[in-house]
């Protein structure tokens, strides 16, 4: 029964999650295939009062890390609403000193929107919300970011429900008391350790959130900070210890954030530390769930953050709303991952319940 | 003596009327009842179905795959309608309306009717249904991860073998019915009869045989009357259970393979079975949302329990001992049980047990018991008056008689006023049975005017109401005057009666508060009539009496109309019980121009009640006595009183989640308490020449009758408030009313010219604070709960008896020669 909707479905995500990694054309083969059965739907009565011979929208993209399932989710909700556009890419690689080059070409072209990727390529275009007019962002044009964990943190909006400027968008990182509740479903902890990069400052913020948000549902926070070495940067080697260290004090789960060198760079790491450790992992990022064993996950997919995103820019270019009066908002439900594999070498099986929400990775 | 023997035939065929009446209704309550309960198991086991296909869908848009990618929602909708034979369809449909899976499959690519995109796009709580004929649709709103409604599960069934069952249920009881009927009104006939003939006669005279023989009449109609209920409702039970059983066993069967489904998937993970966590939590979550289903157990092939939820379960320990092999295990005595297999593969792993009481046909036992008992005391009380007002009139007759030549026809006198009761009972039950749901009714209209807030368009139409019913009362007065009092009740009634026609079928706010001024009209017009029509055919002596019949059927009504009314709302919905009334009012019209004789000289003894000449006006002014009367203590009760009864507790219990049912019985027991009570204070208030305490006392106790429901919403809890509210309204009532006699100025001869317009202008002022109660209740729900704003009316009415103790100084008042047993609430 659901198991096939899944399964399938996990063909197709798995296989452009992974890719989203990777830039370029490998993304682009695993985008969603067309409908397989019966006529396509009718345009949305929205696009319909478009008269016939609009020109299409120009939408500017600025990327990450190439395009993956998000950009691909964004394009295909767009196509199916019969709203036309065209897209300018622009790929920096993560490189922020291409910027101010970025930012002159969108003053030439003119774009109707401008789509942004990631907190440091938000920041690099449209800039902080209180910066001065002479550093040159984009204050004129729309912009929807997305990817964007913490955007009033970030100072890129004022607040989210009323960004109060040309500036809005998504976030992909369900709010900390959905994340206590699911990983409270699964089982009734009292002790979550907690392993980050302090010199990430998204992390920092995330541990302040848990600190928080802890005491309300009876936790104890038990708090790893990776040391940063002589030139501020975290040490890798000391990982392993790390884990151990907060397994002897008791930490019944782990918890591992949007922070890139945990959750990113070394992930390979952590996840087999905590299983040899027999200390079940939670992530709310979904490639160490998928890919390296960490037990489970709340993510948000990334091709339904790419509809919600286009959702939003559709409300820009064809309900003509102002981004200033459009909350930047996070998806009101989230994708609940489960390594079976992870869940049976630990003997930690997930909940009736729960297994009735979540997407079940098992290999 | 042939006056015993009429006296004893009329009496006997009111009881059996009466006992008739009443049996049919308990017949036709049970029926209604059985059949929404047997409607509702259906809908509720295809509800399940369309649960488990937007449960389905709504996972694979999590993923982030637009609906019309999930191409494996066409096997499941068809695999889904295949396990149920009454499904006709089942589909999905997009936003645009469009169906995108579809069995059969056909449909697909088709757009939806705009009756399904109607309740489609209006379900708040994201279940919606469409009822067309024999066919019903029930579905759900899919919505994205994001939140936005992205299309929509319906699945359509054909409900007209559920009629056909229903009707072959009740047909089968028919023939047993109507004996039951025919035999309990030969048994009230003749026992009324032997009653009359027994109580009366002897060297007693009839005057003083009355009371006795109004309760022992009462006891025969009750006795017969339980008889006769339980009877009927057994009957249902007995005969509905056979029908409704295998509906609700099937949608037990239906919540278990959705169960089994969930656990087999955890098989395929390789979760051990005795190893799956959170198994009990999702039975009591299941239990919580099936309350027909009284139990979930899930065993190992050896029979073994390994979770289990709810109440009834067989005993684990027994079964472990006798190491029962799965399939064998035996139902609890009381219980159905359906056994479904778990497999992974062909290896059975597990057996899922779901029980269900056989007696969940009886749980609507409640309901009903509590609908029929409210019947059964209805009943007798309209008896109880009925029989005394025949018996009074017998007196009178006898009376008369030993004056005049035996077996003359009499003129008017009493004859008129026991026949105005009934159409008066028929025409205030057409008001009545509107009030649990009025507010909730007039609150839909606010869609239409939002600049008005929400609570103002509910206190609107009441406030209305009570202002032009108090204004039509001194005009209606003076007309029907003018024009006879027969044809003035008559137009009013026809007035009232096309008023609330039009009410069933108002569309805006602008339209309800027209017809409600109309029926305002034509009710304000039928009171002060019959109350006219009392006057001209009393004397002073009798006035008091004669009005109380009038006011009786007035209470009476009070008491069974938002009985009647809630559950027929609760069937057929608020728009035809509207029309109900209008009927009621068409017939209570009906009643008066064939029974009321049409020319009535009036005997003049005063003039109508209401109508306030200026000179007494003026005393009254300037009477500090009056003042502080209708200002401290007349003014808030009213305002309490409507505030309470018809806008605020209603509301409150609304939002409570009672049905409207509840609500009526809620209400009734108000003018239950009034009713019951209103002798004994009025006897106190004498007694003790107490008035000024108790009406004081009345005051500071309306808030400690409403201070319970500070504690909880539960419908006990409002209930016991709503006594409560009643006996403080009571208290307050007939000594509030002798006091009016009372300060009245007094001549120096000791009579009083003016109590009659007093009381006529206390009346007026009363209204004018019933009109206001309204008002500010809406003012004080804007900003406070419907809790809070109840509180603060007790409040109101305390402060206020505070301010009335001061401003009424206690001084001896000599008691007055007239006692008033006039009270309304």
């Amino acid at each position: 029964m659901r198991t096939l909707t899944r399964r399938r479905a996990l063909g197709l995500v798995g296989a452009a999650g992974a890719a989203g990694l990777l830039p370029g054309a490998a993304a682009m083969a695993a985008a969603p295939p067309p409908p397989a059965s019966g006529p396509s739907p009718s345009p949305s009565p929205a696009s319909s009062l478009l008269p016939r011979g609009t020109q299409p929208f120009h939408i500017y993209m600025v990327l990450g890390r190439g395009e993956g399932e998000n950009e691909a989710g964004f394009k295909d909700y767009l196509h199916r609403r019969g709203i036309p556009t065209r897209y300018t890419i622009r790929n920096p690689q993560g490189d922020l000193r291409q910027m101010a080059d970025i930012r002159t070409d969108i003053h030439q072209q003119r774009p109707d929107l401008i789509y942004t990727y990631g907190t440091p390529q938000t920041l690099g275009i449209a800039g902080p919300y209180d910066a001065p007019a002479s550093d040159g962002y984009i204050t004129d044009i729309p912009v929807v970011f997305t990817f964007v964990a913490s955007p009033v943190d970030a100072r890129i909006v004022r607040a989210l429900d009323h960004p109060g400027r040309n500036v809005t968008g998504t976030i992909h990182i369900a709010p900390m008391t959905v994340q206590f509740n699911t990983l409270l479903a699964y089982r009734k902890i009292s002790k979550l350790g907690v392993l980050y990069n302090p010199a990430e400052h998204n992390s920092v913020l995330v541990v302040e959130e848990l600190r928080r948000e802890a005491p309300q549902h009876g936790v104890i926070l038990l708090e790893a900070p990776v040391p940063l070495g002589t030139n501020g940067q975290p040490t890798a080697a000391v990982i392993p210890d790390l884990i151990h260290s907060l397994a002897k004090q008791g930490a019944e789960m782990l918890y591992i954030g949007p922070d890139t060198f945990v959750a990113g760079i070394n992930r390979d790491v952590v996840a087999a530390t905590a299983l040899a450790d027999r200390l079940p992992t939670f992530s709310v990022t979904e490639t160490i769930v998928r890919k390296n064993g960490a037990l489970f996950g709340l993510t948000s997919s990334a091709s339904a953050i790419g509809r919600f995103t286009a959702l939003k820019a559709a409300k820009i270019l064809v309900d003509g709303k102002k981004p200033e009066d459009i909350p930047a908002e996070t998806l009101q439900r989230f994708s609940i991952l489960i390594n079976m594999p992870t869940a049976r070498a630990l003997e930690f099986y997930p909940p009736m319940g729960l297994l009735n929400l979540a997407e079940v990775i098992h290999d | 003596m042939s006056q015993r023997s009429a006296l004893a035939a009329r009496g006997g065929l009111i009881i059996a009327i009466t006992v008739g009446l009443a049996v049919c209704l308990t017949g036709v309550l049970s029926g209604f009842k059985f059949s929404s309960l047997l409607g509702q198991a259906v809908t509720s086991r295809m509800e399940v179905m369309t649960g488990t296909v937007t449960a389905e869908a709504e996972l694979g848009l999590t993923l982030g795959l637009p609906l019309a990618n999930l191409v494996d929602l066409q096997a499941l909708v068809e695999r889904q309608a295949a396990d149920d034979s009454r499904v006709v369809a089942l589909s999905i449909f997009d936003e645009t309306g469009q169906t995108l899976f579809s069995t059969p499959k056909d449909a697909v690519g088709s757009v939806i009717p705009q009756s399904w995109r109607t309740a489609w796009q209006g379900a708040g709580t994201g279940h919606w249904i469409v009822v067309s004929g024999d066919r019903t649709v029930v579905g759900t709103i899919l919505h994205g991860p994001d939140g936005e409604a992205v299309g929509g599960v319906a699945l359509g069934y054909v409900n007209s073998s559920l009629h056909k069952k229903v009707r072959g249920v009740i047909k089968s009881l028919m023939p047993e019915w109507i004996i039951l009927i025919a035999g309990s009104v030969l048994a009230a006939l003749l026992a009324g009869i032997a009653t009359i003939r027994l109580t009366v006669g002897g060297s007693k005279p009839l005057a003083e045989r009355v009371r006795p023989l109004g309760l022992r009449l009462a006891g025969i109609t009750l006795a017969v009357l339980l008889s006769a209920s339980a009877i009927t409702a057994w009957k249902a039970l007995t005969a509905f259970e056979p029908v409704i059983l295998p509906e609700v066993t099937l949608k037990a069967a239906a919540v278990g393979g959705t169960l089994t489904g969930e656990i087999e998937r955890a098989l395929l993970y390789d979760i051990p079975l005795n190893r799956l966590p959170g198994v009990d939590t999702v039975f009591d979550t299941t239990l919580k949302a099936n309350p027909d289903i009284a139990y979930l157990t899930l065993s190992d092939p050896s029979g073994r329990r390994l979770a289990g939820a709810g109440v009834g379960m067989p005993d684990a320990l027994s079964e472990a001992a006798t190491g029962a092999a799965a399939g064998s295990s035996q139902a609890p005595p009381g219980y159905l049980v359906t056994q479904l297999p778990i497999t992974a593969g062909t290896s059975l792993q597990g057996t899922l047990d779901v029980g269900v009481d056989r007696l969940v046909v009886a749980q609507v036992a409640r309901d009903l018991a509590l609908d029929i008992g409210s019947v059964l005391l209805a009943s007798v009380l309209i008896a109880f008056e009925l029989v005394l007002v025949v018996a009074a009139r017998a007196a009178n007759a006898v009376g008369t008689a030993a004056r005049s030549r035996p077996g003359s026809s009499e003129p008017a006198q009493p004859t008129d006023l026991t026949l105005i009761r009934l159409p008066l009972f028929l025409f205030c039950l057409s008001e009545e049975i509107s009030r649990p749901f009025f507010p909730s009714f007039s609150r839909s209209f606010a869609d239409g005017v939002p600049w008005l807030s929400p609570d103002l368009v509910v206190s609107l139409p009441i406030t209305v109401f009570m202002l032009v019913w108090a204004v039509s009362q001194p005009l209606g007065a003076l007309w029907s005057e003018r024009i006879g009092r027969r044809r003035a009740i008559i137009i009013g009634a026809l007035f009232a009666a096309f008023g609330l026609a039009m009410t069933a079928i108002a569309a805006t706010l602008y339209d309800l508060l027209l017809w409600r001024t109309l029926t305002a009209l034509g009710y304000g017009m039928v009171l002060i009539a019959a109350q006219g029509a009392v006057i001209d055919q009393t004397g002073p002596r009798q006035q008091a009496t004669g009005l109380s019949l009038v006011i009786g059927g007035l209470v009476a009504a009070g008491v069974c109309g938002p009985l009647i009314g809630g559950i027929i709302a609760d069937q057929v919905g608020f728009r035809p019980t509207f029309l109900f009334g209008a009927g009621l009012a068409l017939a209570a019209a009906a009643v008066v121009a064939l029974v009321l004789p049409r020319a009535t000289a009036p005997v003049k003894s005063g003039s109508a009640p209401s109508s306030a000449d200026w000179p007494v006006l003026i005393r009254l002014g300037c009477n500090p006595r009056f003042l502080a009367l209708t200002l401290f203590s007349a003014i808030p009760t009213k305002i309490a009183a409507t505030a309470l009864l018809f806008y605020l507790v209603p509301l409150f219990l609304g939002t409570a989640g009672a049905s409207k049912a509840d609500i009526g019985r809620i209400q009734m027991l108000y003018f239950l308490t009034y009713i019951l009570i209103s002798p004994l204070v009025a006897w106190l208030a004498d007694r003790y020449a107490a008035g000024r305490e108790l009406v004081a006392f009345g005051g500071f106790a309306t808030l400690l009758a409403v201070l319970p429901l500070l504690i909880s919403d539960s419908l006990w809890v409002s209930a016991t408030a709503m006594v409560l509210f009643g006996l403080v309204q009571t208290l307050i009532g007939a000594p509030q009313l002798t006091l009016v006699f009372q300060v009245s100025e007094p001549r120096a001869d000791g009579s009083r010219p003016d109590a009659v317009p007093t009381l006529g202008v206390f009346r007026l002022i009363e209204r004018i604070g019933a009109a206001v109660g309204p008002l500010i209740a809406v003012i004080l729900a804007i900003t406070l709960s419907y809790r809070e704003a109840i509180i603060a009316i007790g409040l109101l009415c305390s402060l206020s008896a505070l301010l009335f103790l001061i401003a009424f100084p206690k001084a001896a008042l000599p008691p007055p020669s007239l006692r008033p047993t006039e009270t309304m609430p």
